[in-house]
């Protein structure tokens, strides 16, 4: 099928209008007339990694939201795959020609695509694979436009007129259309509606669980015929809650439901086709809130049921197709509201599958406000609904005084809109209130990150910060509350003051700012099953101020064995506590004698060599500017998520040609080095991650789910991962990655 | 969303964000954009002059291991643009109308790779942007332009608030900071 305007694209759905339309879409476009030469994109395609010939006229709503390639199979030769498909036939494209691509597994996913270049494809690197990011268009003349909050009060009934047309040489027959369904069909046994005004429908088993929150509910009798189309405003597994606003839409009247009614989670659309006169027009309609008058409305909801059927539409023939689309006024508010037509024909006797889907959203100004997240000496649950909403600010918020002690009340406040999306801060903000009402202002900050840690022998690690610049007159200790079995509380239980650990004088915990202070204080040993309670507080020896928080943290002593030796105890002299100097290392070691393919470890540097060749270069120096990957300038590096196949042992050696080398995770080639193409593929690439820190001395470990490319860090005085290759095919790198030329 | 356990401001415009471990490894986005890959701790520390000294950027972290999608990305707040590219040209100038006028925002060099995306900054929500992309040759003469009208809603992006408290009332008053 690789002529353009055959098979699946002989069907061509455009634009309606005026001679002298723009063919631009807006509020006045495809309210009939004739028709435009302006198609209706199915998907839009976000093109990445292209083949700069290459342009992309349609993508087939059959082939689905996601990402889809198109791959250079020659220098005259294209191929495609559509999202989670396989690749199609190779089809040469001449320069100035247009043709189809289809992919493997079905002829009514494809990509029309027009060659403007003479020059040849490039194969190689990310040249060869042009990405296209599907997505459903938003807006537009399928689509329509987005409902405001007003209009979605009174209620708003919008309609279109576009254009099916036969663009091939060859008959199509049997075209049905209908409107899809969000999931699979379900049975009103359990309850249904009333003959008019609100109700619920129900069904046995929780198969509503798949249907959206909210939508469109078409209901049809055990024989298919349609009886109502009703929206519902919300749901259980199990129901179906119809407010009576939802009652009667989409040209159907209210009526009374039976326990064998079955129920279709419907696109809020129907559709009606109108044939053209002689003069080769359909009606024209007022405004877009005008209803075209004598045409049939069809209320199908699959290709045994469709909206309608069209016997025979000859070459070159079109039929005006009306959409009508409406909103009634208990419309949930949202953003990207789905909706769309399937279609089905056959054509020299293969049946071919269509779909187009559009998104628009609903406002509802009633939404727009401040929700007010509210928690009580411990942070606000954002899961749950919120203490408050509030449509403006200021608003306020009722507090308690506690029995004893001190409240704190955290504050959030997350913004929504007429969208009901709402902002991402969960920042908080405190207010301290004592017994009297009175609010308490803490001399000193609060201890950070908390947290209880239980060792061996029942001995609890209690670490936290305390960042001194944040006062003005810092505190100079923590002090340290334990209780067994509830929590202890200030002015009752005894402390332990401890001393601040700053960077300067404690190794092992990474990086610490300045002015940061840090806990590590050890109690115990428990018994097991001890409940353990701590509250820590900052302290400032001068004044005899103490921070004002009042939570603990809990701990359950669950571990088992001796209590360990003092870790700072002395062996050999002096010697204790002292690091090796760092020893010189040159290692090589072979992966495949074979094809001379070998790792060179060195101090800071891990080379990677094949037949006499450097493939690449990580080096690892003294600060991050000066570490990274370098990989030769020869080198493409293509991100590849197909299968490489299965593998065996960590690195693998395909001697070829065309030499590989795989670096495989789990038995799997994830990681392909093609090292006479000059090619490095991974499903994606990424730098500066933040890598698992393993200190083994090979220069590949496999993990169960990753493997490790080690390098020898001089500074740390061991070895450590300047890169990662993952079960999903990731190639991380801990630093940048470079090309230059001689690596 | 991870459930974070502190955000704290740990220096002029660096704060710090720490959250309950799960399944693993971590995804960070900050406005629609994945900014951290696959961390392995349970907290990240952010550092830039752009961001406020009085309110974090509204960063958003998920918890890969367990299949979280960051809501920023099904509703980005950038706009993207892409535009067919144009041999003849030299270079592409994108610009937005603000405050009455077009305004040069960024320019795209014709480099001949077919498609050309330019990804704007974070908008705001609920109002409609307008950009055009012009061609320009090497002596500066300009195309047409082919404009791009964005109806955008994405997720709000709040300012900072404030806290008083009346003992008199035992009520804590919420208010916009100024």
């Amino acid at each position: 099928v690789a002529s353009p305007y055959t098979g699946a694209d002989a069907l061509v759905l455009t634009m309606t209008g005026s001679e002298s339309a723009s063919g631009l879409y807006g509020a006045a476009s495809c309210l009939g007339g004739v028709k435009l030469a302006e198609e209706v994109a199915a998907l839009t395609p976000r093109v990445s990694l292209a083949l700069p010939q290459v342009i992309v006229q349609q993508c087939a709503g059959y082939n689905g939201p996601g990402a889809g390639y198109i791959r250079a199979t020659s220098g005259t030769q294209l191929a495609y795959t559509a999202p989670g498909g396989t690749e199609g036939p190779a089809v040469t494209v001449a320069d100035g020609a247009t043709a189809v691509l289809v992919d493997g597994g079905s002829a009514s996913k494809y990509v029309r695509v027009t060659r403007n270049g003479a020059a040849a494809f490039d194969g190689r690197g990310y040249g060869g694979r042009m990405t296209l990011d599907l997505v459903k268009p938003a807006t537009g003349a399928l689509a329509m436009r987005n409902v405001t909050s007003a209009e979605r009060a009174a209620g708003l009934n919008l309609y279109r007129a576009l254009a099916l047309w036969n663009a091939s040489d060859s008959t199509i027959t049997n075209l049905k259309v209908w409107r899809p369904s969000f999931a699979n069909e379900q049975i009103s046994y359990e309850s249904q509606l009333p003959a008019s005004g609100a109700g619920t429908i129900a069904i046995i088993y929780g198969y509503f669980v798949t249907w959206p929150a909210s939508g469109f509910c078409a209901i049809h009798t055990s024989l298919g015929a349609l009886r109502e189309v009703v929206y519902y405003t919300s749901r259980t597994d199990t129901s179906l809650t119809v407010p009576a606003a939802g009652r009667a839409l989409l040209g159907t009247s209210a009526a009374a439901g039976t326990s064998t009614d079955l129920l279709y989670p419907i696109h809020g659309i129907r559709c009606a086709v109108e044939t053209p006169g002689s003069d080769g027009t359909i009606q024209v309609i007022a405004n877009e809130t005008t209803a075209p008058t004598g045409v049939t409305w069809g209320g199908g909801v699959s290709a045994s049921n469709p909206c309608g059927t069209i016997a025979s539409l000859a070459p070159g023939a079109w039929l005006g197709m009306w959409l009508h689309r409406q909103t009634p006024t208990c419309f949930v508010a949202g953003i990207n509201v789905e909706h769309g037509i399937d279609l089905q024909y056959e054509i020299d006797g293969t049946t071919y599958y269509k779909s187009w889907r559009g998104l628009y959203s609903v406002a509802d100004s009633s939404l727009i406000g401040h929700c007010i997240y509210v928690g009580v000496d411990a942070n606000p649950n954002f899961a749950a609904a919120p203490a408050a909403i509030a449509a403006t600010l200021p608003t306020t918020y009722a507090t308690t005084a506690p029995g004893s002690g001190v409240r704190e009340y955290r504050i959030c406040r997350v913004k929504r809109n007429a969208y009901g999306l709402l902002s991402n801060n969960r920042y908080t903000r405190s207010k301290f209130i004592n017994s009297s009402g009175a609010e308490v202002v803490s001399p000193v900050d609060a201890p950070q990150d908390v947290t209880l840690t239980v060792r061996a022998g029942g001995e609890v690690d209690v670490a936290a910060t305390y960042y001194a610049s944040r006062d003005a007159t810092p505190a100079d200790n923590f002090r340290v509350y334990a209780k067994l079995g509830s929590n202890p509380v200030k002015g009752v239980d005894t402390p332990t003051e401890v001393s601040f650990l700053s960077s300067g004088d404690f190794q092992g915990y990474g990086s610490v700012g300045a002015n940061t202070n840090l806990l590590r204080y050890t109690l115990g040993p428990y018994d097991w099953g001890a409940d353990l309670r701590v509250l820590v507080t900052t302290y400032r020896s001068a004044d005899s101020a103490e921070s004002i928080n009042t939570a603990a943290v809990q701990a359950t002593v669950n571990t088992v064995g001796p209590v360990p030796v003092p870790w700072r105890t002395s062996l050999i002299g002096s010697a204790y506590d002292k690091r090796q100097p760092n020893a010189y290392i040159d290692r090589t070691i072979t992966i495949d004698a074979g094809t001379t393919t070998y790792w060179r470890m060195l101090p800071g540097e891990t080379q990677l060599w094949t037949g006499g060749a450097l493939v690449w270069r990580a080096v690892i120096g003294g600060d991050a500017d000066r570490s990274a990957l370098l990989i030769p300038s020869v080198y493409d590096l293509i991100e590849d998520d197909t299968s490489f196949g299965a593998g065996t042992g960590t690195i693998e050696v395909v001697a070829g040609p065309p030499r590989l080398i795989y670096v495989n995770v789990g038995g799997t080639r994830r990681l392909k080095i093609d090292a006479t193409n000059k090619t490095v593929s991974a499903a994606e690439f990424n730098m500066w991650d933040t890598l698992t820190d393993c200190p083994v001395d090979d220069p590949a470990v496999a993990r169960p789910t990753e493997t490790l490319l080690q390098i020898y860090d001089p500074i740390i005085g061991r070895y450590r991962a300047y890169a990662s290759v993952n079960s999903s095919g990731v190639f991380a790198t801990g630093y940048s990655a470079i090309q230059r030329k001689g690596g | 969303m991870v459930v974070y356990t502190t955000i704290e401001k740990t220096g002029d415009t660096a704060w710090r964000w720490t959250w309950t471990a799960g399944t693993g490894p971590y995804d960070a986005y900050l406005y629609g954009r994945r900014i951290r890959f696959g961390l392995t701790e349970t907290n990240l520390t952010l550092d830039s002059d752009d961001y406020s000294s009085t309110e974090p950027p509204p960063l958003e972290v998920v918890d890969r291991g367990a299949s979280e999608t960051a809501t920023s990305t099904l509703y980005p707040p950038y706009a993207v643009l892409q535009w067919r590219g144009n041999t003849g040209c030299e270079r592409y100038r994108i610009d937005r109308y603000t405050a009455g006028a077009w305004v040069e925002e960024a320019s795209v060099a014709e480099t001949g790779r077919g498609y050309y995306v330019y990804e704007s900054a974070a908008l705001t929500d609920g109002e409609t942007h307008q950009f055009r992309v012009v061609a320009l040759d090497d002596r500066g003469y300009e195309a047409d332009p082919v404009a791009f009208s964005i109806d955008h809603i994405c997720q709000p992006d709040p300012s900072a608030i404030n806290l008083s408290y009346s003992q008199g009332t035992g009520l804590i008053t919420i208010s916009e900071a100024a």
